[in-house]
């Protein structure tokens, strides 16, 4: 329902050079100074304009005479159709979102939950360096490293011990008796069969 | 917009994801022997823990002196032993907990290799493969007249290293083992 007027036009008729955002900004302002949205520091500016520049005094009247002529317009009750159109424009909006990722969420939009993320990612890879760098980097006495290697060469022997002695298990015990001694004995049977059929 | 967004999420995770994988139990060479301190009784006692970080130094140092050992000992992560003799009593538990560590391992997916039950002796050997070969190897053994012994080697094990090691540290060669 804002009218907009060219201001530009108005005011820079005659000086091209200043058609620029800070004025469409300006008029902006007087807009919302007109209609009453704008703050208490850009109403108090417009004001301060109006007083000292004709222009913006006169751009500033007539917004606040369209503004009152726009309040002062009888209410009109709003069809069902449009009400039911807005509710169902709502419903759709509220789906869409519930179906956004938290990592959209957390990023989408949001500056401070951005900037919040990053921090956490920056605190988190800090972090993870201060705590994983002793264990990397972990120093030890050359009498621990020396301890060490007399410790591993032991379990390597104990290792090949017990390979040994499977293997000793194996050939000794279960191939001759497990395995050996009931296979000759099948031998010796079919044998038997044949010599005796 | 949205690779920005997912370079965040995983900017975000990351040192959460390393910190997971920096845990040595989650290895999938690792094997759990449970507290094996209850059985761990006298003198009779060998517990050896050495993780990477010194296992790496230890290879290091003897680069020069032993390359074999140093060549072998760069890709393992971890290297545990527990040795002890239990008292009559605590047998059966150590031979129950050997079936637990074996069920445990085979629904885990690791290869029992070696199986002998002599008398009440007991001897397990379990290699854990992947795609790139071996990643972990468990021994499991007890001998009721003698000790028990727990063996878990975490990292890539290279069966023909560990041939070449045989002499020096009497490893009988292991090449009869067929290495996927």
């Amino acid at each position: 329902m804002k009218k907009h007027i060219n201001i530009n036009e108005k005011y820079f008729r005659n000086d091209p050079e200043h058609f620029s955002s800070e004025n469409f900004d300006r008029e902006e302002k007087i807009i919302s100074a007109a209609y009453g949205s704008a703050d208490l520091f850009d109403k108090i500016k417009i004001c301060i304009d109006s007083l000292f520049n004709s222009e913006v005094r006169a751009v500033y009247k007539e917004y606040k005479e369209t503004a009152a002529a726009v309040k002062s317009l009888p209410k009109v009750e709003c069809p069902d159709e449009v009400i039911l159109k807005v509710h169902k424009s709502i419903e759709q909006l509220k789906s869409i979102t519930a179906k956004h990722s938290i990592t959209e969420r957390l990023f989408s939009g949001k500056p401070a939950f951005a900037s919040l993320a990053a921090l956490a990612a920056v605190i988190g890879i800090i972090g993870f360096l201060i705590f994983r760098s002793p264990v990397i980097e972990q120093t030890y006495s050359q009498q621990e490293i020396e301890t060490a290697e007399k410790q591993l060469r032991y379990s390597f022997e104990r290792i090949g011990l017990v390979f040994k002695k499977t293997r000793s298990v194996i050939e000794e015990e279960v191939l001759p008796k497990q395995v050996g001694q009931p296979i000759l004995k099948s031998i010796n049977k079919l044998n038997d069969l044949l010599l005796g059929g | 917009m949205l690779q920005l967004k997912n370079y965040l999420f995983l900017i975000f995770f990351f040192p959460a994801l390393l910190l997971a994988q920096s845990d040595i139990t989650k290895h999938p060479g690792y094997a759990d022997f449970g507290d094996l301190t209850e059985f761990e009784q006298g003198d009779n006692v060998t517990e050896v823990f050495i993780e990477e970080g010194l296992i790496k130094m230890v290879a290091n140092l003897s680069k020069s002196d032993d390359p074999q050992l140093s060549n072998m000992l760069n890709d393992l992560k971890l290297v545990k032993v527990n040795i002890f003799k239990p008292d009559n009593r605590a047998g059966k538990d150590v031979r129950s907990r050997i079936e637990k560590i074996d069920k445990e391992l085979i629904a885990k997916k690791w290869e029992r290799i070696v199986k002998v039950r002599d008398k009440n002796e007991v001897v397990n050997i379990y290699v854990k493969t992947s795609a790139s070969g071996f990643e972990g190897l468990t021994i499991t053994t007890f001998d009721p007249k003698g000790e028990a012994v727990f063996v878990n080697i975490v990292g890539r094990i290279d069966l023909d290293k560990i041939g070449k090691l045989t002499e020096k540290f009497n490893i009988p060669s292991l090449d009869k083992v067929n290495q996927k």
